[in-house]
């Protein structure tokens, strides 16, 4: 499971890497621009929708790394509870979790569908919009199985990927 | 059912879930999900959730919550914390409990440009804490001051609980930024104040009053990355020349160019990414269980509901604007800052505006109230944090020695309540405009 989410760090590694890149470089091509009065154009096309995307993908790529690592919530009143009672909340709320994570993999795969039989893409670069859902969709996969694995392991481990 | 029934149904539902220890975001989804769908049906709930789930994870307004986060990892792994440190012990020496007044400086200079309270409260813990157990300081003093001094990222801008509150209530981010200066640069005056308080009791032992090695001109050296780092993002936002995305790219970029020029190794960068993504993803799963159950309160009209009931009892807005900041006190105990801005403000913003409150002032205060929430024992998140990153720190320490500055964070609660001024001159001279 760890080789399987690491996959996937690496596909956030890449995205966010990218929206530092393409923001900082879009920047600098409009200054560039704005500098030389228009005659150097180094403006970066489509760079909204390349951050906006690549942003998606991080999302969803960094889930199952923040899903080991445990997510937000109030523990402060399961504390109390015995050993057992929280180990079988911490089941039951990963399985849900695997659930939610099925339910919009399984309508992200729709979507893909569609947009691949309609050809739909991208307003300003023409990017394939399937291949975007695509790849949120073997996400949505990994998640599920992150969060199965977890409910069946029963533990975390709250250790980063090394 | 009818509609207002199921929504508070549904709040009621958010709350049970979140007491059994289910996932704030999760919470939110399943809430708002069964709640929509039992009004509006399976279909259109299901498209909600497609919807909600691409549209909150694509939205190119949202791409400054992982890269301002990004900035603070980088800039947590490349010393810039140690080297504020260093430059504010240089100009606090010779005061009294001096190391404890450099652990608040240079908590509210690293906050400049980490934007969250945990990532500076357990960075300078690290730094601040050892040194401080060297010179005698009563781990009292040394645990409140800087579990006191970490909440300080949650107003100081860039900060991202005043951007989560401009992203869902449509406020401008530069107005938000501004509007939080001030009650920023107020908290860090009064816990400077509590210090020298405490000092007091709590005098340290072996305190050294000079700082060997040290000239003014090393000290500013040390200082100088972090202001460049800060003028450079604020000053190109309010310039003009970046957006608040931009900006934080820009800062993110910039934070790695000085990390790598100080020594900055791949695995670091590799793990301050990975520290990065993880966090934006806790928080975008919440973001996204704010969305659906926004839809929820949305179709079942609570707020409405609640506006018309305050017009109906002839309630004050003072008594109204003090029952929420009740609840927040209360709640800010027990739940995470992020996760109950995210939670409460879709519910309490539209009665707050239907009040005649300024909306960014309300801004200011939730997320003041909040930011005491984060130190009030036993629950606060800053308290675990520094407690976890303080060798030998005892829960007893760290809960007696925040109390002076829980007193601190309510008088300037009170402040604040008392002059709006305060946090919305700012704006008004030099954001779009809010007086």
């Amino acid at each position: 499971m760890e080789r399987l989410i690491s996959v996937f760090d690496k596909i956030a590694f890449f995205s966010l890497s990218s929206m530092v890149f393409i923001v900082v470089a879009s920047v600098l091509g409009r200054l560039i621009f704005d500098l030389t009065g228009g005659t150097l154009s180094l403006v970066l096309p489509g760079s909204i929708e390349l951050v906006s995307y690549a942003l998606a993908i991080m999302v969803f790529s960094s889930f199952p790394r923040a899903v080991m690592g445990g997510m937000v919530k109030v523990d402060l009143l399961v504390r109390v509870l015995p050993v057992p009672v929280q180990r079988f909340l911490d089941r039951l709320w990963d399985l849900v979790l695997a659930s939610f994570a099925a339910i919009v993999g399984f309508l992200f795969f729709h979507k893909m569908l569609t947009m691949f039989k309609r050809g739909d893409v991208s307003q300003d670069l023409e990017i394939p919009l399937y291949l975007v859902y695509g790849v949120l969709t073997i996400c949505c996969i990994c998640i599920v199985l992150t969060a199965v694995w977890l409910a069946i392991k029963g533990e975390r481990d709250l250790t980063p990927n090394k | 059912m009818d509609p207002l029934s199921i929504g508070i149904v549904g709040l009621l539902g958010v709350l049970a879930l979140l007491a059994l220890g289910c996932p704030v975001g999760l919470a939110m989804i399943l809430a708002g999900g069964f709640g929509f769908s039992a009004i509006v049906g399976i279909d259109p709930a299901l498209n909600v959730l497609e919807t909600a789930a691409f549209e909150v994870s694509s939205n190119y307004s949202f791409t400054l919550i992982p890269l301002f986060l990004f900035m603070g990892s980088i800039a947590a792994r490349s010393g810039f914390s140690k080297d504020l440190f260093d430059s504010s012990r240089y100009f606090s020496r010779g005061w009294n409990g001096g190391l404890a007044l450099a652990a608040v400086s240079s908590s509210a200079a690293f906050s400049a440009i980490s934007g969250s309270s945990l990532a500076t409260a357990s960075t300078m813990t690290r730094v601040a804490y050892p040194e401080m157990m060297k010179q005698g300081y009563h781990p009292r003093l040394a645990a409140g001051s800087l579990a006191a001094g970490g909440t300080l990222g949650i107003m100081i801008p860039p900060s991202v609980a005043l951007l989560l509150y401009s992203l869902i209530t449509e406020q401008s981010v530069g107005d938000m930024f501004l509007a939080g200066f001030l009650p920023g640069l107020l908290a860090y005056s009064l816990y400077m104040v509590t210090v020298t308080i405490m000092v007091r009791k709590w005098r340290p032992t072996a305190e050294q009053t000079k700082t060997e090695g040290t000239t003014l001109w090393v000290a500013l050296k040390q200082l100088a990355p972090v202001a460049l780092l800060f003028s450079l993002v604020m000053g190109g936002l309010y310039g003009g020349l970046f957006s608040p995305t931009e900006a934080a790219g820009v800062g993110a970029g910039l934070a790695l160019v000085f990390a790598l020029f100080r020594g900055l190794s791949w695995e670091e960068y590799r793990e301050a990414v990975v520290e990065a993504v993880s966090v934006s993803a806790t928080i975008f799963l919440i973001l996204i269980g704010a969305e659906v159950f926004g839809f929820l309160l949305s179709v079942s009209q609570i707020s409405y509901q609640m506006v018309d009931l305050i017009y109906q009892y002839n309630l004050s807005p003072w008594m109204v604007m003090i029952a929420i900041i009740i609840f927040y006190v209360i709640m800010g105990c027990f739940l995470e800052s992020l996760a109950m801005i995210l939670l409460t403000v879709p519910i309490f913003y539209p009665v707050v505006v239907a009040s005649g409150f300024d909306p960014i002032w309300f801004g200011i205060i939730a997320v003041v109230t909040v930011e005491t929430g984060l130190i009030s024992p036993p629950v606060g998140m800053n308290l675990f944090v520094v407690q976890s990153a303080a060798k030998g720190l005892k829960t007893k320490d760290i809960m007696f020695g925040v109390i002076p500055f829980v007193m601190a964070d309510l008088v300037r609660l009170a402040i604040l309540l008392a002059f709006p001024i305060i946090s919305l001159w700012l704006p008004s001279v030099f954001g779009s405009g809010s007086l």
